[in-house]
């Protein structure tokens, strides 16, 4: 069997894709939070981002650069067609193990924990959902939430 | 039992309790600590589940004393809708048939006791989704429940559903069915996507007040579904759905709900409906467990 369809296959497993994302954005992201492009004046910065800036003033860069992977990652995985994940149980689920595999301990942040739930829960993610439909309001706050914490770094 | 066109239940406390005593979980309070307490302060407006599904709400209107089967069968579409729009094994074909719900509850759960009354008992419409299942309105062979029939329900209320549909409504099972007894019990059911059927002497007025809610009033010795909540509002609350039409009832709406329905206070639901202990919560797995998500994800 050719070895780069192997590959693809593999990496298109369910989780693997999301653990890809997330340690692929994990590895470069101690680059990105040092090396941010400053945002430019126009730009509009979101609630969402300018909270999570707020909720993780004086973090350590690692964390930064931590969280800045998985909330990146997350946000590619769900542009990139979410494989393996038909619900947002589903999603959880990946999400889980993808967080266990990066070594990321919950609520060191707390303000950041319960800005993420507000937000999940203000947009009616308290019921599992089918996650095509809203993928791409969920890429958009993860990548908020990811434009948040490189503000935070600066 | 009497009955008329816009009833059909009666207290039979005999009844409930000869099918509580064959429940694993006779009772949602202690069965379902998972859920205790998550529809504080949230709202659940599971008809929409189905109105995504069908378009307008499908309102139902009863021609014989089958309320016990109509309200049955509104919950199971709530539910099964529910299920299906959070992701849910299944498909969405046609709204849940009243007919074979009643001709199961009368004749194979009520072993033809009630004879040729009409009329049912909210026990034996749960039991009935629980253990012999559910069809939908589409022909069966020769067995065309395409539109409701006041007419087939009685037949079917008398002979029990032929015999060659029961398999096939047996292929459509509703896994859990346990005694509601509080408003927090009803709260929390419908916070995770389980509906909830009302079965009282309790009526009410037929005009809205400002808010949506009927005042109690009268005698109705009936049997409804609960396919709404909002404790997040000044009145806490639930929306039940009648199976009078939509037009028996006029005044203020909230939240665009269902012609034909209308807001209980939780007060009013607690003590003046559950109270008279035949009304079941109708679950899509067994043990109720919490469908609601944990969101402190990082």
């Amino acid at each position: 069997m050719d070895p780069i369809l192997n590959l693809l296959r593999r990496l298109c497993n369910p989780g693997v894709c999301l653990w890809v994302a997330v340690l692929a954005n994990t590895a470069v992201s101690g680059w990105m939070v040092v090396r941010l492009t400053p945002t430019p004046a126009v730009e509009m910065v979101s609630g969402v981002r300018f909270r999570a800036a707020a909720a993780l003033a004086g973090a350590a860069h690692k964390d930064l650069a931590s969280l800045y992977g998985l909330m990146s990652g997350l946000a590619d995985y769900l542009e990139a067609g979410h494989p393996g994940s038909e619900t947002t149980i589903d999603l959880l689920e990946i999400w889980a193990r993808a967080l266990l595999i990066s070594g990321w301990e919950l609520e060191q942040y707390p303000e950041l924990t319960d800005l993420v739930e507000d937000e999940l829960k203000r947009r009616g993610f308290g019921e599992p959902k089918k996650l095509a439909p809203v993928a791409a309001e969920l890429t958009d706050l993860f990548r908020a939430l990811a434009g948040g914490i490189e503000d935070a770094s600066e | 039992m009497p009955a008329n066109k816009h009833f059909g239940w009666s207290p039979n406390p005999e009844a409930v309790g000869d099918v509580m005593s064959q429940l694993r979980h006779p009772l949602l309070g202690p069965a379902s600590e998972a859920i205790k307490g998550s529809g504080a302060g949230t709202k659940a407006l599971l008809w929409k589940n189905v109105e995504q599904l069908v378009g307008q709400y499908p309102v139902r209107t009863q021609a014989i004393g089958d309320c016990v089967s109509q309200g049955a069968a509104t919950a199971v579409d709530v539910v099964k809708a529910t299920s299906i729009q959070s992701g849910g094994a299944g498909i969405w074909r046609a709204e849940t048939a009243s007919e074979a719900i009643y001709g199961l509850s009368r004749v194979e759960v009520g072993q033809g006791k009630l004879g040729r009354d009409d009329g049912s008992y909210g026990a034996w419409g749960a039991k009935a989704v629980k253990d012999y299942g559910t069809l939908v309105r589409e022909r069966y062979g020769q067995h065309d429940l395409g539109v409701y029939s006041g007419k087939l329900a009685r037949e079917w209320g008398v002979d029990g559903l032929p015999d060659e549909l029961e398999p096939v409504a047996h292929e459509h099972l509703i896994q859990e069915i346990s005694l509601v007894e509080t408003y927090e019990d009803v709260r929390d059911a419908l916070a995770n996507g389980y509906a909830v059927t009302i079965a009282s002497m309790q009526g009410f007025r037929d005009v809205r007040d400002d808010d949506g809610f009927l005042k109690p009033s009268g005698e109705w010795p009936h049997q409804m579904a609960v396919i709404g909540m909002d404790d997040e509002f000044e009145r806490p609350g639930v929306l039940v759905m009648n199976s009078w039409g939509s037009n028996w009832v006029s005044g203020p709406t909230r939240h665009n709900q269902p012609p034909g329905s209308f807001w209980v206070d939780a007060d009013v639901l607690e003590t003046k409906i559950l109270s008279d202990e035949d009304s079941w919560a109708f679950g899509d797995y067994e043990g109720w467990p919490a469908k609601t998500l944990n969101l402190r994800i990082i």
